[in-house]
């Protein structure tokens, strides 16, 4: 009789290559075969964040794992490092230690996280590894260790998340050396950063699909949209507005854009009317995508403060790609009732919606959604200035009315939870069955990047 | 039309276009060449074979994925999420269920393949170790002291 | 067929069997049972891997997941194709060249065939274990069809090359063969040149096709090959042949390099094989095409002329010396056209307008010719062409250093067409002899001195009335209009104006007249011409209104002044023409007669004799003026001059014709056209030129003295081209009239004074 224990093991693995996290630490002490099934999965990437360390010293770190067996480092293709442990403000000796033994003996390596500021130490075992493709560092370095780093040429994608003068140096010479590989680049909050690098940077990158400049204060929108005729094959571009410079003339067209983030830090301008505000660079950049004739799948905008957005601008982003869209983000926007409605029936693709449903409101704003028939998940994305102020959904009964009236709904997305249910054929004539999650991101993605 | 023999030695006449969403079939008759001779399947039996022809039967005309789309970072990405005729066909009882996966892992049907491993992977999600033992029916091998060894060293993949 | 837990042993001499049967006897055929028993053994085999046959828990330190299953079966496939492959070595050792390649394109048809067939069968090998193996970072493991390659590439692609490149010699042995004009099977080298293809591998990515097994092994030794054979051969050919049979030759040997690629080569080899065959075929040789260049172009050999472009277009920098040699080619062939023109003119001032353009049209036109046909209206060779037609048509042996007698001669030629005179039969060709002068009009350097010389034409042509048709000189101004734009047709476009309105006028006079006078026996016709337009200039010098003419001259005066009170007309009896009936004779003559003409004939109306001074006073004509109007008169017999200073009247004049045109024109006014016409074009340049500087200095506000005279330059190089020493005296000129003034404290920096 065939069993989930006598399963052969392509199969189980076929069957862990869809669980994540806690699911594969579970499935690891159900049985002997499971353990074998389950590890390529649970080695895959090695995590340590937040979590992790306050647990410490009572369970071991992934490294310390894969230093006392070795025969795991060969399924290891990421490492992703969200903190370290100091020890009288010093990185743990001992977590330092396996993590680099760590480092060395995984062969097949792909991808390297590392937020804190262990970079230095980590340059050694991470020159091992020639043909790393992914990196994401916050890199505070001297010189020397900067030009250690440079030798890294294969990688698809780079990430840096502040880093020292020495590293915005080499940048021009660094992306010259990885012109055939890079396709994505995200600079979050580089201080160093200045329009001059950018403009001699982009032009060795002709094949960037993806272009992030986030929260560098130097660097002016109108540069980075200029730079971008350098890398005409752009799926996603982010950036943020510092202040209402308009954009250069001749813009080149992006045509294979997709996903836009705009991250906006001007004070809107008011039109006498509360209601009625709107960034005129925002009209320009829907204007433009529009006639690149770019179908934009995604959106997110994003604002410094609560700020109500006026129902024109959102008319205008959906008369040019409402037939294309299937997420749209609207982070510290105070968008009127009538807008959502609009978003609900007009974006025929529509999937994924975000944005501050108010929680007295549940009721009426689940009336305006059901116009739309694709919707599949809505994020409340909270008020950012407010996080002591009650959650929207932090009752079922909100997230039951809301399940209830929109029916393509499956998964709601609250600050503290995630829930999901199961709709598959007749849901309507049961009782709905929902599943709360708590939500728990130990590793998160940037905002700005396209989900 | 063609003609598949179980290991239980009962016939089925399906359309090839049907019994070319396997792609082993499909290879096969490219490879040899059509014929009536008999096409034996001697690890399926016929109760087995029955169910995957009605899916094969619901699919047909579908475009068949790429040969190469085995990638596990693929699996991953896509989400758990099953169609609604899908959902229904494979609410069946866990024997039937590993058999399925069995049969479309020989038979090489990946859509089918696919159904089946994530309805199994949705089952696991959210349990601890000893309810998936009780919901498999699977015997603990571990020691006591196995178990806690293993727990240490996994403890990090949880996210707390 | 084994059971499902059959061991190694078991199930690897059952799948040997078949996979022997596949790669040696696929042609007897398979069945379906055979087939699925394969694909089952080896599946059943690959699955065998659980957890619990490998047994005990202290494998828990074991932590490579799952040991999955394979790597027997892979390394049994292994051992299989090299002992496959060492005989078909063994076989191949004693063959050579043709024979070798049959033997080898068999053997990779039947071994390529096969392995794509176990490939299939192992499909859960590849899918799981290979993959696996392949994740993790193995290197050197391969899906089982790649593998069949590279074992095939090792085993035996390799051990036949080493022996001086047996394989790779004898396809290029071939192919020589067939550079030599033998046939040869193509199909065959097509096969074997592919299968070096399939053997490249990207050890990084399967998938991707790497062509560096073919590049060793074929193309690098392929592309020497044919350097030395075309190196040899073009050399021998060259010593033997002539260039244009050499050109025929090159040009028949690329086209078959370019088939060749078609045929059985890979598409990249194309561009290396083409430049490599272009460097040796015409790059080496180029100096030798070019020096032949001239006697093409001498002998008009158009298709070798055809041939000897396309073929040094290929190559880099290969038609610049021709651009250069025909630039020269142009300008000599235009400059002789003329020599000759002027050596044979029977009087060697000045050459007739109309052959003085036919010669320089025809050097253009057949060169033009050659552009388009041979050189593909290449956008270098136009430039030659014009660059030389500028030179040979602004200089040349009948303009000597002057650049205004080509404009001179252009124009003169345009008005000989536009006039009655001329017997163009049919439209058309007087369309198209105007679109020959706008050819020529191009090439001008001076286009103010032709404006001015075809202003002077025209006015003459429409007061005469001697003007072929409205439409030809309404075609004409529109051709100059659309070659230097409205500015410069502007003033002949309003003496058709003046022109239009004066027959108006005269015929509103004339009814007027007709109301109010009824005595009026003197038919009157009057043309009112604007002042600025027209390039006239009035008498120098008083004339006494003949009494006869006197009642009609007042009226209209009155009249015109009634109707456009404010105006002055000034009267050009210099350009006035009058008809005179005779009475004194016994047959009644009509004398068509210039105004001062008839001023003086009136006076016979009442004396018989007059002298010199008595007509003098009776007209206020000066006296050197007189005499050439005396002459004329004398000349036409109507009056006799027998006495000095003393004119008569013939009382015996006779003529054949009763309409007598003794309106010829005056000698002195004949030559003093052209030095008129050139003094005016000076005034004018000047007048341009400072309009130009007040018109750039008001856009600029301030400008230094080198960038202001530039600018001017380039701005007024369209109508002629100004002299520096010019530009200085305008600029001179306008700071003491204060429309510029030098900026305080520099010496070469202008303001615009608003």
């Amino acid at each position: 009789m065939v069993s989930a224990d006598n399963l052969n093991l392509d199969c189980l693995e076929l069957i862990f290559a869809y669980l994540t996290g806690n699911d594969l630490a579970s499935v690891s002490l159900v049985s002997g075969s499971f353990l074998a099934g389950v590890v390529p999965f649970l080695y895959r990437t090695l995590v340590y964040h937040l979590g992790n360390a306050k647990r410490r010293p009572l369970i071991m770190t992934p490294f310390e794992t894969v230093v006392q067996h070795r025969s795991l480092a060969v399924h290891v293709r990421s490492i992703d490092i969200r903190t370290a442990p100091l020890v009288k403000g010093v990185p743990h000796a001992k977590f330092m230690g396996n993590l680099i033994a760590c480092m060395r003996l995984c062969v097949n390596l792909e991808n390297f996280t590392c937020m804190p500021t262990i970079l230095p130490a980590l340059l050694n075992p991470l020159q091992d590894h020639p043909n790393l493709q992914g990196l994401r560092v916050s890199a505070v370095l001297t010189a020397h260790q900067t030009r250690r780093l440079a030798t890294m040429s294969k990688l698809k994608s780079l990430s840096l998340d502040s880093c020292s003068w020495n590293v915005v140096d080499i940048l021009p010479s660094w992306a010259s050396t990885m012109t055939m590989s890079l396709t994505s680049l995200i600079f979050h909050t580089i201080q160093e950063l200045n329009d001059c690098i950018l403009e001699t940077m982009l032009p060795h990158l002709p094949n960037l699909t993806s272009l992030s400049v986030v929260g560098c204060s130097k660097v002016e929108h109108g540069t980075i949209l200029h730079a971008t005729r350098h890398t005409p094959k752009l799926r996603n571009l982010a950036f943020t507005v510092w202040d209402a410079t308009p954009l250069p003339p001749n813009m080149n067209a992006l045509p294979y854009l997709r996903h836009i983030a705009i991250d906006t830090h001007i004070a809107p301008v008011l039109n006498g009317n509360a209601h009625a505000t709107s960034h005129p660079l925002w009209h320009t950049i829907i204007a433009l995508t529009k006639s690149w004739g770019c179908s934009l799948t995604s959106i997110t905008l994003r604002l410094s403060e609560k700020t109500p957005i006026s129902p024109l601008f959102i008319e205008e982003l959906l008369e040019a790609h409402s037939s294309t869209l299937a997420h749209i983000a609207m982070i510290n926007f105070d968008i009127p009732w009538e807008s959502v409605k609009v978003i609900a029936t007009k974006c025929e693709r529509l999937e994924r919606l975000a944005f501050h449903i108010p929680h007295k409101d549940v009721q009426f704003y689940s009336n305006l959604l059901r116009h739309s028939k694709t919707l599949k998940q809505l994020t409340d994305v909270g008020e950012s200035h407010a996080l002591h102020a009650t959650p929207a959904f932090s009752n079922r009964t909100n997230v039951k009315t809301m399940m209830l009236n929109v029916p393509s709904l499956q998964k709601l997305v609250t600050v503290d939870r995630i829930w999901t249910c199961d709709k598959s054929s007749d849901w309507q004539s049961r009782s709905l069955k929902l599943k709360p999650e708590k939500r728990k991101n130990a590793t998160p993605e940037h905002w700005f990047l396209p989900r | 039309m063609v003609l598949l023999v179980t290991s239980d030695n009962e016939q089925f006449v399906v359309d090839k276009e049907v019994a070319e969403r396997s792609v082993l079939i499909k290879n096969m008759l490219e490879d040899v060449g059509e014929s009536d001779q008999p096409i034996p399947l001697p690890n399926v039996s016929s109760s087995v074979l029955k169910k995957v022809l009605e899916y094969c039967e619901h699919h047909r005309g579908e475009p068949l994925p790429a040969a190469d789309s085995t990638d596990t970072d693929d699996a991953r990405k896509r989400t758990t999420d099953i169609s609604e005729w899908d959902q229904k066909f494979i609410t069946v009882d866990q024997e039937m269920l590993f058999e399925i996966i069995l049969a479309a892992n020989y038979l090489d049907i990946k859509p089918l393949l696919d159904v089946g491993c994530k309805t199994v992977a949705n089952m696991i999600k959210g349990k601890t170790p000893e309810e998936i033992r009780k919901l498999f029916n699977i015997v603990n091998d571990f020691t006591p002291e196995e178990e806690a060894q293993i727990k240490k060293e996994n403890e990090w993949a949880e996210d707390r | 067929m084994p059971p499902p837990n059959a061991d190694l042993a078991t199930t690897w001499a059952y799948l040997e069997e078949g996979v022997d049967h596949i790669m040696t006897k696929l042609q007897t055929g398979v069945s379906y049972s055979k087939y699925m028993s394969l694909y089952t053994v080896s599946y059943n085999y690959c699955t065998s891997s659980k957890m619990h046959n490998t047994g005990d828990s202290s494998s828990l330190g074991q932590r490579t997941g799952a040991n999955l299953m394979g790597s027997d079966l892979y390394n049994n496939l292994i051992r299989y194709f090299v002992q496959h492959l060492k005989s078909l070595r063994e076989d191949s050792d004693a063959l050579q060249d043709e024979a070798l390649l049959r033997y080898y394109a068999k053997e990779w048809d039947r071994y390529t065939t096969g392995a794509n067939y176990i490939n299939r069968l192992f499909t859960y090998l590849n899918r799981h274990w290979v993959k696996r193996e392949r994740d993790e970072g193995r290197k050197g493991v391969y899906p089982v069809y790649t593998l069949a390659l590279v074992q095939w590439k090792t085993n035996f692609f390799l051990h036949v090359q080493a022996k001086h490149q047996k394989l790779a010699g004898a396809v290029l042995r071939l192919i020589e063969r067939q550079r030599n004009g033998e046939t040869i099977d193509q199909g065959l080298v097509k096969k074997v040149v592919d299968s070096f293809v399939s053997l490249g591998l990207d050890e990084s990515d399967i998938n991707k096709v790497s062509y560096e097994v073919y590049k060793e092994h074929f193309e690098t030794p392929f592309l020497e090959a044919t350097e030395n054979y075309y190196r040899t051969e073009s050399r021998a050919f060259l010593a033997e042949n002539s260039v244009p049979d050499y050109m025929k030759k090159a040009d028949e040997r690329l086209r078959e390099e370019e088939d060749r690629v078609e045929r059985y080569l890979n598409t990249n080899t194309r561009k290396a094989l083409i430049s490599k065959c272009e460097h040796v075929l015409i790059r080496e040789h180029s100096e030798k095409l070019w020096d032949h260049f001239q006697t093409l172009l001498d002998y008009d050999k158009d298709e070798d002329l055809q041939r000897m472009y396309a073929l040094l277009a290929r190559i880099p920098e290969g038609l610049e010396p021709l651009r250069k040699k025909f630039e020269e080619h142009v300008k000599r062939a235009g400059l002789g056209a003329v020599g000759k023109l002027v050596g044979e003119g029977t009087d060697s001032a000045e050459p007739d307008p109309k052959a003085y353009v036919d010669a320089l049209l025809e050097v253009h036109q057949k060169n033009s010719e050659t552009v388009t046909r041979s050189f593909r209206g290449e956008a270098g060779f136009v430039a030659s062409l014009d660059k030389a037609c500028r030179d040979f048509v602004n200089r040349n042996a009948a303009t000597g250093t002057s650049t205004t007698k080509s404009p001179e001669l252009l124009a003169k030629h345009a008005d000989a067409l536009l006039r009655k005179s001329n017997k163009m039969a049919e439209e058309e060709d007087l369309e198209g002899a105007l679109n020959k002068v706008m050819i020529l009009f191009k090439y001008i350097d001076d286009k103010d001195v032709f404006q001015s010389f075809y202003t002077t034409k025209l006015s003459k042509r429409l007061i005469h009335g001697v003007s072929a048709s409205d439409e030809a000189e309404a075609s004409m101004i529109s051709k100059l209009k659309e070659a230097c734009g409205f500015e410069y047709t502007n003033k002949l476009q309003r003496m058709f104006t003046d022109m239009s309105l004066s027959k108006d006028l005269t015929d509103q006079f004339k009814e007027r007249m007709q109301q109010t006078h009824d005595d009026m026996d003197i038919n009157f016709s009057i043309m009112v011409l604007g002042t600025n337009f027209w390039p006239l200039n009035p008498p120098g010098h008083d004339f006494i209104i003949p009494t006869d003419i006197l009642p009609v001259y007042d009226r209209f005066t009155k009249y015109y002044q009634q109707k456009h009170s404010g105006r002055k007309l000034t009267w050009l009896w210099n350009y006035s023409k009058n008809e005179l009936r005779t009475n004194y004779l016994n047959q009644k003559y009509i004398f068509m007669t210039s105004s001062y003409q008839m001023a003086v004939l009136t006076q016979y109306n009442e004396n018989d004799t007059l002298s010199l001074d008595e007509l003098a006073a009776a007209t206020s004509i000066s006296k050197d003026l007189l005499k050439q109007v005396l002459a004329s008169l004398v000349k036409a017999k109507v009056l006799i001059n027998d006495e000095t200073d003393q004119y008569d009247l013939n009382p015996n004049f006779k003529s054949k014709k009763i309409r007598i045109n003794l309106n010829t024109p005056l000698k002195a006014e004949q030559k003093t056209e052209a030095t008129d016409v050139l003094k005016n074009v000076d005034e004018d340049r000047k007048y341009v030129i400072q309009a130009t500087i007040v018109r750039i200095m008001k856009a600029r506000k301030t400008m230094k003295n080198q960038q202001l005279i530039q600018e001017v330059i380039s701005q007024i190089s369209q109508r002629f081209s100004p002299r520096i020493p010019d530009i200085k005296k305008a600029i001179d000129h306008l700071l003491e009239k204060e429309y510029i003034e030098r900026v305080d404290g520099t010496r070469d920096t202008f303001a615009y004074v608003a």
